[in-house]
């Protein structure tokens, strides 16, 4: 699944045109858009509000290993040029003097930099490189569900700290200029953080047969998805003889110890 | 071939190596910090206040990881000397310490306790050495001390990037009392060909057949590339420690080891060899569940194990290393294997 965390609409709109994302009607607390890979959330302004929306979306549609996570939204710079997007490789908690860091791994095109959340909005003030209002408490309720790696902040500059009111025309606008920038990275991630996986189905079907052939306890099937496993990674095939055992008719506790003390010696072989 | 093909292509995404260098501010301004930094001008640097707080965060992914590593440079405040953990060979020495500048390693070996025992594969480098050495002389006096300094990371390896073992060597000549023993995968020992070495320095390879190089000690220099090392060794005068460890069940296995203990022997002379180690892959019952969890699909997993008194390993373990040992006496004396 591919997580999206926005502050506000305006932020989110290029985003929801981009991937055509429609309407979640049904819930009640937040706004969200989705399609069948990909959800949206709309937080509010502020860290806790960020952290909030991420522990919702991803508690209501699931987290795994290859999930991405990503907080997209606009932020002041006094250096940087109006529209310049950053990718995020620091985040520091004005607040609580925390630090954060994503691991950046995979290879882009944003320029990277150092990100300040602060709690309130900020005027003419002295920051490193950029802030914002909610990139900390983002960053640290998605460290409870996924690795460093999985969670990515794109911050857009929209001001350069002096108090100028942004249209939200000018808001998507910053968005949707930098949008395909955005979605080839996502595509890269995708692609390095998929999962090979040693067993096919025919792997899962027949292990699940076996083991109900022979009514194994939980204990005996922990050993034999090792020893299958061992097969597997040792002979670069499937066991194909473990088909066998289906057409032996167990009969009684002693005679499935028996067959599955063969089996696991055949696997081992 | 095909997979070596597909792994390559799998990795096209990701960013260099040490794309990223986090550098604790204390040592911003050290000159081993600004030396390492100089050899790489295209990383991006970031501040940081303590190593932990990057190479400490919780969840991350040691595999993935991996596939671009980070380096980390910093300042170790305390344990800079580690008494030898008594599972490990000591070669008959008391006092048996270990010594870490370095956590992690560049290389990806599926077999190696690193994995699972940082949270993290990024690469940790403490920058003052001096310290180390400093505690060192307090702690052994004039007493007679052994010293692994290779056994968190492959020191040598990292030798263009820190010249920590060039510095070792100098330490070495300076506190005769103490034996240190250099560890390596590497074909690194060329970068450090010119010193002089003192006597109470070891360096020792470990070495492994071609086809358990390709299958488990991803990214290691060749089996080839590293004899060839240990030959430029020998031409300085410098007697070699030989590492079988860990000898890794394989499928054929007496034709796979005992081709590969005559090539090391036709290779290199035996009179050349100071002493060798073997050792069978064994692991602690808790590591090998970590690296299990890591990655289960492991070419580690590939055999069963036997678990005896909290230690995992190959149920015919036995034979294994007597297959080895015997065979090595064919070339080596017996009171010279360990």
């Amino acid at each position: 699944m591919l997580y999206f965390v926005c502050a506000f609409y305006n932020e989110a709109k290029p985003i929801i045109n981009f991937y055509k994302l429609k309407r979640v009607n049904e819930n009640k607390f937040f706004q969200v858009f989705e399609r069948e890979d990909i959800k949206l959330i709309i937080s509010g302004v502020g860290k806790i509000n960020s952290a909030i929306a991420l522990s919702h979306i991803v508690s209501k549609y699931g987290i795994s290993d290859e999930d991405i996570v990503m907080n997209i939204g606009i932020c002041g710079s006094k250096n940087r040029e109006i529209g310049e997007a950053v990718l995020v490789n620091k985040i520091h908690d004005v607040e609580t003097k925390k630090d954060y860091y994503p691991d950046i791994l995979i290879s882009h095109q944003f320029e990277e930099g150092t990100l300040e959340t602060f709690s309130k909005p900020v005027i003419d003030f002295d920051i490193e490189d950029i802030c914002d209002m909610e990139g900390s408490g983002f960053f640290k309720a998605s460290s409870k569900f996924f690795s460093p790696h999985q969670v990515q902040l794109i911050k857009i500059v929209s001001d350069h700290l002096d108090g100028v009111r942004l249209t939200g025309e000018f808001v998507e606008n910053l968005i949707e200029k930098n949008i395909l920038t955005i979605d080839d990275y996502i595509n890269k991630m995708k692609k390095s953080f998929i999962k090979k996986d040693l067993l096919d189905d025919w792997d899962r079907k027949m292990m699940e047969q076996v083991s109900s052939a022979l009514n194994l306890t939980e204990n005996q099937k922990i050993q034999f998805n090792k020893a299958y496993i061992g097969y597997k990674i040792r002979e670069s095939k499937s066991p194909e003889f473990v088909k066998n055992i289906l057409n032996v008719r167990v009969q009684g506790k002693n005679e499935s110890k028996r067959e599955f003390k063969k089996l696991i010696s055949k696997l081992y072989e | 071939m095909k997979v070596k093909e597909s792994s390559k292509n799998s990795l096209v995404n990701f960013m260099n190596s040490f794309s990223h260098i986090y550098v604790e501010k204390e040592v911003l301004n050290h000159r081993i910090t600004l030396e390492i930094l100089s050899k790489f001008p295209n990383s991006k640097i970031i501040e940081i206040k303590n190593y932990k707080d990057v190479f400490n965060r919780p969840k991350q992914n040691f595999i993935i990881q991996k596939k671009s590593p980070k380096l980390i440079l910093a300042k170790k405040i305390d344990n800079y000397l580690y008494e030898g953990s008594p599972i490990c060979e000591d070669f008959g020495e008391t006092s048996f310490y270990y010594s870490s500048n370095i956590f992690n390693c560049i290389y990806d070996c599926e077999y190696c306790y690193l994995r699972g025992l940082y949270s993290s594969s990024n690469i940790v480098i403490f920058v003052n050495i001096e310290d180390f050495f400093e505690e060192i002389i307090k702690t052994t006096k004039d007493r007679r001390a052994y010293i692994c300094i290779s056994y968190d990371s492959d020191i040598l390896a990292f030798e263009n990037i820190t010249g920590f073992v060039r510095k070792w060597i100098e330490f070495a000549n300076r506190n005769k009392n103490l034996l240190i023993e250099i560890r390596t995968k590497s074909s690194n020992f060329r970068s450090i060909k010119n010193l002089e070495i003192p006597s109470n320095i070891i360096f020792a390879w470990t070495l492994s057949p071609q086809k358990i190089i390709d299958d488990f000690e991803h990214k290691t220099p060749s089996l080839t590339a590293r004899l060839n090392d240990i030959k430029v060794a020998i031409s300085k005068g410098l007697k070699v420690r030989i590492s079988l460890e860990p000898i890794i069940k394989v499928k054929g296995f007496e034709s796979i080891y005992g081709e590969f203990i005559d090539e090391v022997f036709t290779e290199i002379p035996s009179d050349a060899v100071r002493d060798v180690n073997i050792g069978v892959f064994r692991m602690s019952e808790e590591h090998i569940k970590r690296l299990r969890r890591l990655d289960k699909y492991s070419k580690v997993f590939g055999y069963d194990f036997k678990k005896e008194n909290g230690v995992v390993s190959y149920f015919d373990e036995e034979y294994l290393k007597s297959f080895v040992k015997e065979r090595l006496i064919n070339y080596i004396d017996e009171k010279k294997i360990y």
